[in-house]
């Protein structure tokens, strides 16, 4: 009997931890947790990559690499559209040529339904029975549907809370008890009983505060080092933050692009590739119920979100909502997003202010 | 009603050229293109794109700013999937909506060719022609038309590089770069200009039989699923013997292009490779010196070869 096989997924936020659930239950392989993305893997990850490729190229590379060097030798990642789905060939290319011995797997290989995914499973774990394949299904969207009320709550109310860190302490608590689960039963109840807590968190937030909306690529919305830790900047000063773009989200309407371009109305004719259309559409439903600000973030040279940035503009003067755009690359510093942040903040109090005279 | 039709000179014009002008000129409808991209394009189109769009995209709003008064309306189609495993950069996919986003009172006329939303390309100047007020036998014939005159061209074009390549016995250099580029006189143009002055033959990638180098691109990479850049791995494996040295020219910051052509430089060995990105900056000093250095050595290389 062959070896069994180490899997490593690079870090988007706290996802790993349904990933690894989905890759040890189908796809029969060991997982290991990458090391936390610092400097150094940006760096390591910016020397290997071409120059003026998109910013999550460089950042999981260097995540995998990092990975192998602690025992990891699969490689997963969920290569479909825009540029994301060539990425599986170029890195491993790439790592190739340093000397790795690796495998890549690419959860979507044979496509993004069901019977694709299945199929996949199969060719990686031959005796996979399709009713343990339901099942874990079941319990990855599960906890990710979870992970996102919880996220978003938090988001909301973390930057009224009148203990600092309390919030994020529970979260990680149900973070570390999710990881051992196997079972939807066992999520279900730690989901109940740290929400339940995280909503006695004391909270003080005024009637009407400041609401900022996010909207942006999957990949840096998504990823606190990818973008600069911007939401925790943002909640620092008080502000509530709106984000519709989750994963569970690209489960299902990311999918629905009739429905997109409905919601993006004059704005867009075509869906515009990558998750842009979304970002358009959810930009101007935010701009509709009347949001203070909007801030837009992407990774550098992200084509599809700069094809968004036109119809943005347009949005925030048709319905006299700012917005402000953020290119986040290998060598952006926190610093300066932090200023860019503050002066953004007082110039929606003046605007607050203004209107209310 | 006489309607005037303005087709930009640049992305998808240097892929459809043939198709359109003929097609259109079928059906009696007055087209006007604009012209070689020049100082003033280029600056229109700086002035009114994003900053980080592709220097090719930019370009393109130029022409569309040059033709804004020209025309009635202007044709800016979306094409987006041909077939399996050839789809177009996703700044395809959003061309009419940034136009429309930037000039909010220019009308554009489109067509949508995506066959992931069952949109042939039949399907899709069937829709054109109706668009234009003509029925569907006219639209027929004029894109059997549009289509055969294609064939032709292509025919005529490959015919005569190969000729080229087996007749004569200059310095021959592979141009790798999408047609958009190397055939704009103000982006690619001083590229292909300058080797010819240097007494060297260029050679197109994007010129070759599109079966064979749809196969032989997979020598190179299996995966990649971008039809130009697709064509153009083909074209260098279909090539790369019988000429001295590749020259990949990219407009900064082509997303398809930083993937495949490292891609490119990782797989393509034995033969002597130069990256040259062109961005939005005036100046071809830097152009210059490389690319004459770069034939310097192929010229060494050749003379050592003749002497072994």
């Amino acid at each position: 009997m062959s070896k069994q096989k180490t899997a490593c997924f690079p870090q988007i936020a706290n996802y790993s931890i349904p990933v690894d659930m989905y890759v040890k239950n189908v796809l029969d392989m060991k997982t290991i947790t990458c090391p936390m993305t610092t400097k150094k893997t940006l760096e390591l990850g910016s020397k290997h990559s071409p120059d003026y490729v998109c910013t999550p190229f460089k950042y999981s590379l260097g995540n995998y690499i990092e990975a192998i060097e602690i025992g990891a030798d699969t490689l997963i990642i969920p290569a479909i559209g825009c540029r994301l789905g060539y990425y599986d060939e170029v890195q491993k290319t790439i790592l190739e040529d340093l000397g790795y011995k690796i495998n890549m797997v690419n959860l979507f290989e044979h496509g993004n339904n069901i019977m694709g995914i299945y199929k996949l499973c199969k060719t990686y774990n031959p005796k996979l029975k399709i009713k343990k394949f339901i099942k874990t299904l079941y319990l990855v969207s599960k906890t990710v549907i979870y992970m996102d009320i919880m996220e978003d709550y938090i988001r909301k109310n973390i930057g009224f809370e009148k203990e600092d860190g309390k919030m994020e302490k529970i979260y990680q608590l149900f973070l570390q008890g999710i990881k051992k689960s196997t079972r939807v039963k066992h999520v279900k109840k730690l989901y109940e009983k740290y929400f339940a807590m995280l909503k006695e968190v004391e909270i003080d937030k005024p009637e009407n505060p400041i609401r900022v909306g996010i909207v942006g690529d999957l990949y840096t919305i998504l990823e606190p080092f990818g973008n600069c830790n911007i939401e925790k900047h943002l909640a620092k000063k008080g502000i509530e933050i709106n984000r519709p773009m989750t994963l569970t989200h690209m489960f299902g309407e990311l999918q629905n692009e009739k429905l997109l371009l409905k919601q993006s109305g004059k704005y867009l004719k075509y869906a515009i590739g990558g998750n842009a259309t979304d970002s358009v559409a959810k930009a101007k439903m935010m701009a509709e119920n009347n949001i203070d600000g909007i801030i837009h973030i992407k990774a550098a040279s992200c084509t599809p979100e700069i094809t968004a940035m036109s119809a943005l503009q347009n949005i925030s003067n048709d319905y006299k909502v700012p917005i402000l755009y953020f290119t986040f690359d290998t060598e952006t510093s926190e610093t300066g997003v932090l200023t860019r942040i503050e002066a953004f903040h007082d110039m929606l109090i003046m605007k607050d202010l203004k209107e209310v005279r | 009603m006489s309607m005037k039709v303005g087709i930009p000179r640049a992305l998808l014009y240097f892929k459809y050229r043939d198709m359109w002008i003929n097609f259109f000129r079928k059906l009696e409808i007055d087209i006007v293109i604009s012209p070689q991209t020049n100082r003033e394009i280029l600056n229109n189109g700086l002035k009114y794109s994003i900053d980080e769009s592709c220097l090719s995209s930019k370009v393109f709003m130029g022409h569309v700013e040059y033709l804004r008064d020209k025309c009635d309306l202007i044709f800016i189609p979306r094409v987006a999937k041909t077939g399996k495993k050839q789809e177009l950069c996703v700044k395809f996919f959003g061309l009419s909506d940034i136009v429309n986003n930037t000039f909010s009172e220019v009308k554009i006329l489109d067509y949508n060719h995506d066959v992931d939303k069952r949109q042939s390309e039949m399907k899709a100047y069937l829709d054109l022609g109706l668009k234009l007020g003509k029925s569907p036998m006219q639209i027929l014939k004029a894109y059997t038309y549009a289509f055969k005159c294609k064939l032709e061209k292509d025919k005529k074009r490959l015919d005569k590089q190969n000729e080229l390549l087996l007749f004569d016995d200059k310095l021959k250099v592979l141009i790798v770069s999408h047609s958009y580029n190397t055939y704009d006189e103000y982006i690619g143009g001083p590229v292909v200009n300058y080797l010819k002055e240097l007494n060297v033959t260029p050679i197109f990638a994007d010129i070759v039989d599109k079966k064979l180098a749809n196969k032989e691109a997979n020598n190179i990479s299996e995966k990649i699923y971008w039809a130009y850049n697709r064509e153009l791995l083909g074209g260098i494996e279909v090539y790369k013997d019988r000429v001295d040295g590749i020259i990949l020219i990219t407009t900064f910051p082509c997303g398809p292009d930083s993937l495949a052509n490292e891609m490119i430089t990782k797989r393509v060995k034995n033969k002597p490779i130069i990256t040259i990105i062109l961005d939005e900056q005036d100046g071809s000093a830097g152009m210059i010196t490389r690319i004459e250095s770069f034939i310097d050595i192929l010229q060494i290389r050749k003379a050592r070869k003749i002497v072994k």
